[in-house]
């Protein structure tokens, strides 16, 4: 069945950024009818910035699409979904307060052919059919946002293909339905297949994606580095292709002989989050969270520290343990936080960087209740001239600073704190090489400090050199743990995509 | 294999009338009215059919747009100074030209009304300025354009056509309980229960309250909702205007529809619209509007002045969202 039709949907050259940052380089791709294709890659490979560019969501900066081998330019979802093509996201985009039945047709309500008002009873019969072909059985009446994350999932894919989607992209869809309803779903899709549709699927679980899909295109950094490949291809053959990238400048971790236990993390679970989860953390030691989007490690960091509840198990602090409802708490225990997203968690962007600096500990800098301006501003400088932050002055607000100076501020406002334990997410994302190996620094030195650090991190390379131990997390559970030299990029691919290297055979 | 769940049921779509919400309103109307007998019995006498049937429907009708918006996560602070202004601006129309056609007086104060909230609605919907601060200058704003357009003078009812002042003295029928005023009601309650529940613009406001983000995504026409909620609050604002004139026999900048947008919001929030969006429904608003007519008749029996009214409606709008509040983040928590 090799291509004797044309692709409905062509790639040509694309190219895409974000803050002047590449995440898409030189991309082609092609989606062709009745084909499956699986599209792979770790974190921030670029698999759902390709997705949300066919779908119309993001412009590419640079590079052609052709619908039907005329050019196109989608630059909005609408104009996607007017030529059906549709993207379902791993987080279902839902309206909680409609009924499933309305949720499906919420685009196009279907009307009266003579007085034009809203059909409710042609909604409920076609609902009731579409949701007996998914093989679901729901009460259509009731709100969705009485479902569960799956169901809200189904509902998004029966409004998908309820209009008929020739091309369909499924990104990551499958992160929270059990194995029933992914059989379910992969019936769904073969179906459509069959029909003619052209289907890219974003996934995780390899053994999963290889099982229902005709090709498989492997993204790495940005770029292409196997296209269209059998997805027979031996496991370890695609995991190579996913991590195997040249190691160059890469910082190098001075070895700290880890001392008592700072953190101690014993069975905690949070429902649909994670489960049984035990680590520690040590003095003078980097721990990091590995794993793919969606494995749990930000959910268990929010609960550390107190923004997310959890369910069971303790979390103890230099052996007592301690009781984390709020951040507060956690500030109070010297335990601190830095998100992901610095924009919407870290900073506030239209503040100065000396305001910024100040916010985490104003109450040190308080004399009578009133700040001094005088601490403040011998705070900032001194963190400034620490972290090598460049600026024009420290009135400036911070959201004209570049994105690795804004992360060496947060960084700063933690340390600000002295902080005993610091969990830090993904502490490089969007930041350029030269400023990356200065917050390498950072945490070196902060190690060598005596603090105890627990890092969440999707970039394999970053995590080979930090660590010095890695937990590796699959579906919201602890899948491997590896130290010295086990830590290795296909070792931990192998954990994060849910199988141990042993099983795999062919 | 169909669901027989699902087939069984013809009244598949209908909307639950009556609700806990509604029947909590009406529980509230009884309460109040009982508590009030307790102390002046001629409660009963005031509350005759034909005051309750006065005083509540000009805000039973704002409060059909208003709840539109407020499905919506948005508001509309302006809509008291609107009814002023579109009712002024007709009512110097019907003095200066004796015997303008009452009708065409009504159609234009509709007209009038719409056009400031269309302008309210296309500042919301293309420069994406928050709806409270815009409607908020509006409120001033439009208030300020009636001083301005009345100068000095007032519209009395002299001036008013017999037609416009008897919409609220007579009715269709013999007896004159049910005025022209309440047949108003009737007729824009079943419009905006079929815009609501019946069409594509109408599903298209809970949708877009629902999940602003998503209904994006989706591809709902958004800017066209927000231009539809507000220039359709504005049409009823302005023919609030009318009913006022012919309800009070005078129009007055200093007076008319102060506070109005206080007591609509009221009667959304009371009625069971949620502030947080994509929710409520129609028959909830109005038995809300009814209840803060009982309030109003129940203060004048009591003999408490008519000051202590903005201090309960705000004690009311307080009450209900934290008792909503309450509840929703008990629901999400089961």
């Amino acid at each position: 069945m090799e291509n004797t039709k044309n692709p409905i949907i062509q790639l040509n050259k694309i190219w895409m950024a974000f803050n002047g940052v590449y995440v898409l380089k030189d991309i082609d791709f092609e989606i062709y009818p009745g084909e499956i294709h699986a599209l792979i890659g770790e974190n921030g490979a670029g698999k759902s910035t390709l997705a949300k560019i066919i779908g119309g969501i993001h412009q590419p900066k640079k590079g052609e699409i052709f619908l039907d081998g005329k050019p196109v330019k989608f630059t909005n979802p609408q104009q996607a979904i007017k030529n059906k093509i549709a993207v379902i996201n791993q987080e279902p985009q839902v309206f909680p307060d409609l009924s499933i039945a309305e949720s499906v047709f919420v685009n196009r309500l279907p009307g009266n052919r003579i007085t034009g008002l809203v059909d409710w009873k042609k909604i409920s019969q076609e609902a009731s059919e579409l949701f007996s072909s998914l093989n679901q059985e729901f009460d259509l009446r009731k709100k969705v946002g009485k479902l569960s994350i799956a169901d809200r999932q189904m509902v998004d894919i029966a409004n998908a293909l309820s209009q008929g989607a020739r091309v369909l992209l499924m990104d990551e869809v499958t992160a929270s339905l059990t194995s029933n309803e992914v059989e379910s779903l992969f019936k769904i899709i073969r179906d459509l297949k069959a029909k003619g549709s052209g289907i890219v699927f974003i996934g995780h679980r390899l053994e999963e994606v290889c099982s229902v899909a005709d090709k498989v295109t492997i993204l790495r950094d940005g770029e292409l580095v196997a296209n269209r490949i059998p997805p027979d291809t031996k496991m370890d053959k695609i995991i190579y292709f996913m991590v195997g990238r040249e190691v160059k400048n890469l910082f190098i971790k001075t070895k700290h002989k880890p001392g008592k236990v700072l953190l101690q993390v014993n069975d905690l679970c949070s429902k649909d989050r994670f489960q049984h989860i035990s680590f520690e953390v040590r003095e003078k030691e980097i721990v990091c969270l590995a794993g793919l989007v969606g494995s749990g490690r930000t959910e268990i960091a929010e609960s550390i520290y107190g923004i997310q509840p959890f369910d069971s198990g303790t979390i103890e602090l230099e052996g007592k343990k301690i009781n984390i409802r709020t951040p507060q708490d956690a500030i109070k225990h010297e335990v601190y936080y830095l998100p992901e997203d610095r924009q919407a968690h870290g900073l506030l962007m239209d503040w100065s960087i000396l305001n910024n600096l100040s916010l985490s500990i104003i109450g040190l800098l308080a004399k009578l209740g009133f700040i001094s301006a005088k601490r403040e501003n011998a705070l900032a400088d001194e963190y400034i001239s620490k972290m090598k932050i460049t600026y024009r002055t420290v009135s400036q607000p911070v959201r004209f600073l570049s994105g690795g100076n804004q992360q060496k501020i947060v960084i700063s406002k933690c340390l600000s704190t002295k902080p005993k334990v610091m969990i830090l997410d993904e502490p490089t994302r969007g930041i350029d090489v030269s400023i990356k190996a200065e917050v390498h620094q950072m945490m070196n030195d902060l190690c060598e400090s005596g603090v105890g650090i627990l890092m969440i991190s999707s970039d394999l390379p970053e995590v080979v050199a930090m660590s010095d131990r890695v937990i590796v997390m699959h579906e919201g559970s602890i899948t491997g743990e590896f130290q010295g030299t086990d830590i290795t990029p296909e070792n931990i691919m192998f954990a994060a995509v849910g199988q141990y290297k042993e099983k795999i055979t062919c | 294999m169909l669901k027989k769940s699902v087939l069984n049921n013809n009244k598949f779509f209908r909307l639950k009338i009556f609700g806990v919400r509604e029947l909590g309103v009406v529980a509230l109307i009884f309460l109040v009215i009982l508590i009030v007998f307790l102390f002046q019995p001629q409660i009963v006498s005031q509350m005759s059919i034909r005051n309750m049937l006065q005083w509540f429907p000009i805000i039973a009708l704002v409060a059909m747009g208003e709840m539109m918006i407020i499905i919506t996560r948005g508001i509309d602070v302006s809509v008291g100074s609107n009814l002023c202004f579109s009712g002024l601006a007709v009512g110097l129309i019907f003095r200066d030209n004796p015997g303008f056609n009452p009708i065409l007086g009504i159609g234009l104060a509709m007209l009038i009304g719409m056009g400031l909230g269309l302008f309210n609605g296309s500042i919301i919907a293309y420069l994406k300025i928050p709806p409270i601060v815009v409607t908020l200058a509006g409120l001033t704003a439009y208030r300020g354009m009636a001083f301005l357009l009345a100068n000095g003078s007032q519209i009395s009812a002299n001036q008013i056509p017999t037609t416009i002042l008897d919409i609220s003295r007579i009715g269709p029928f013999n007896q004159n309980t049910i005025t022209y005023l309440f047949i108003f009601i009737i007729i824009f309650g079943l419009i905006t229960y079929v815009i609501l529940n019946n069409t594509r613009i109408g599903r298209n406001i809970y949708v877009y309250g629902s999940n602003p983000d998503a209904a994006l995504v989706r591809g709902l026409p958004i800017k066209k909702i927000i231009l539809f909620i507000y220039g359709y609050t504005g049409a009823l604002a302005g023919l609030a205007g009318i009913l006022y004139m012919s309800r009070f026999g005078f129009v007055n900048p200093g007076q008319t529809g102060i506070n109005f947008e206080i007591i609509t919001i009221t009667a959304v929030v009371l009625g069971g619209v949620s502030v947080y969006g994509g929710s409520g429904n129609i028959i909830g608003v109005l038995l809300a509007a009814f209840f803060l007519g009982v309030i109003n008749i129940s203060l004048s029996t009591v003999g408490l002045p008519h000051l202590w009214e903005d201090a309960i409606y705000g004690f009311i709008i307080l009450a209900t969202v934290t008792v909503d509040t309450i509840i929703k983040k008990f629901e999400d928590s089961r």
